[in-house]
């Protein structure tokens, strides 16, 4: 454990017990607030993580306390708790660079599974793997991306897994639609060279790539009764918290078509993210990627589209 | 740890084509992606019909493809979509020139039972959801026969329509 204080704000009573004893329980230090007022002159130094619930009664006070918090970068790390995601949350990621988690409020008061994952992951500085988001016991299931010929093989695995779950038919496309696209982007964008130049990303997607030993992406999945879970990995961390923010932005604005490249890895990545439940980028830049989506298997399409998202970024900083 | 499935076989892409009464129909089947073969929309002509009912589905090179294919299409071809299928009428509305100068006679739209919760396809008529807004697209349920509802947006899967 290498930070533990936690600063915790929610006007709901009940939300901050569950949130405190959450906080605590992953061996933390919690200091919780209910008053919106007092979110002007709360003193944030020393916090190792700062939440805000968007809530009716922060209106007022979000922008300033959230301009407050994030200046403190890096050691204070910032957790949007939003009733909807969207738009506002991805500009203001998009405006301070420093602002990384949006922790979606689909339950009331909280998901505490997830506030408990983030906090632990944050604070111990332990950011990969998808077991963090599954139950003990769920089987993993893993492939490993390896040569753009065998990209059908790598989609079929998956959607294979999301037949048998019973998924609707349009679930399954959209799941093959997600491994689809980060296979394609792992064999050729992410791997690069000593000097960080990429390898494959000038070649027609056409043509046939088979990575070496060292450039290997791996792919695993699972269902944990309530989740439908993705995961991708690549050896390189070449991807940035700026190319995704940019691209969800311009697609919630409708302007996907305006996208450098249409019609590509963006507009796949913006199809994938309107039935995702939480999308998380856990990266270790220069070494290491990994993306994972998990979607809400209970939910129907209509509300997986309406439904508020999480977006996380953990990112390694070398300094730390 | 499992490792799942065997090596199943690429879906590919195929086109099939037949003429009716001065027609020309082209089926479109399997899934647009890098390897999709489009060429055949350089050389349509005359009357043209494009069922797409049964395209699985299009990734972000496919729709790359689709537009520069679609581009192409000879002025003098008179082309109709019909049948399109829910993965297209996504695209379709997040690009407004995916059909290009073609016009959309019919599509599909994902279904859910307000009462079962069963879930399914119908094919609508364009011209059908002209006139009203909003829409409130309605089918009756195979299983229950209670009212089905559109299992998306409204505003968002039939934005479409403002174009035809
Ligand atoms: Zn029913």
């Amino acid at each position: 454990m290498l930070g533990r204080r936690v600063l915790y704000y929610d006007s709901d009573d009940a939300a901050l017990l569950l949130a405190k004893r959450v906080i605590v329980g992953t061996g933390g230090e919690a200091t919780v607030l209910s008053d919106a007022a007092a979110l002007d002159h709360v003193d944030l130094a020393g916090y190792d993580i700062v939440v805000l619930t968007l809530d009716e009664a922060a209106g007022p006070y979000k922008r300033a306390f959230l301009e407050r918090s994030v200046a403190l970068a890096p050691r204070t790390k910032v957790v949007l708790h939003a009733c909807e995601l969207d738009l506002e949350c991805i500009e203001w990621m998009s405006q301070w660079p420093t602002l990384s988690h949006v922790m979606a409020k689909r339950e009331v008061p909280l998901d505490t599974e997830e506030l408990t994952v983030t906090i632990a992951k944050l604070l111990r500085r332990d950011h990969f793997g998808l077991d963090k988001y599954l139950p003990w016991g769920v089987d993993t299931y893993e492939v490993e991306v390896r040569d753009s010929r065998d990209k059908a093989q790598y989609v079929r695995e998956v959607s294979n897994l999301a037949s048998r779950l019973g998924c609707s038919d349009r679930l399954v496309e959209l799941v093959e639609t997600v491994v689809d696209e980060l296979s394609t982007n792992a064999i050729f964008n992410a791997p690069r060279n000593a000097d960080g130049v990429p390898r494959y990303a000038h070649l027609s997607r056409r043509e046939a790539v088979a990575l070496q030993d060292s450039e290997c992406a791996g792919l695993t999945f699972a269902f944990d009764g309530r989740y439908f879970a993705v995961a991708q990995r690549d050896p390189f961390g070449a991807l940035t918290r700026e190319t995704v923010v940019t691209y969800l932005e311009r697609c919630l604005k409708r302007t996907p078509d305006q996208l450098p490249g249409a019609g590509g890895a963006g507009m796949g990545l913006f199809r994938v993210y309107r039935v995702l439940s939480k999308l998380i980028f856990n990266i270790r830049p220069g070494e290491l990627t990994e993306v994972i989506g998990l979607i809400d298997l209970r939910q129907s399409i209509k509300s997986l589209l309406t439904q508020p998202k999480s977006l996380h970024f953990f990112i390694e900083e070398a300094e730390l | 740890m499992s490792h799942a499935g065997s090596r199943h076989e690429n879906d590919g892409f195929s086109v099939e084509r037949h003429e009716r009464s001065g027609v020309k129909h082209l089926h479109l089947s399997g899934i647009i992606d890098e390897f999709a073969d489009l060429s055949f929309l350089l050389h349509l002509e005359g009357e043209v019909m494009v069922h797409l009912g049964e395209v699985r589905r299009i990734n972000s090179f496919g729709v790359r493809l689709w537009i520069d294919g679609v581009r192409a299409i000879p002025p003098e071809a008179n082309v109709v979509y019909v049948d399109v299928a829910v993965s297209l009428v996504e695209q379709m509305n997040m690009i407004h020139d995916f059909f290009g100068r073609g016009r959309v006679e019919s599509f599909w739209a994902p279904m859910a039972c307000s009462s079962c919760g069963r879930t399914e396809k119908v094919l609508f008529r364009v011209a059908d959801c002209k006139g009203s807004d909003p829409v409130g697209l309605e089918s009756q349920c195979g299983a229950c026969d209670a009212k089905m509802e559109l299992d998306d947006i409204e505003e968002q899967y039939l934005a479409f329509l403002k174009d035809f």
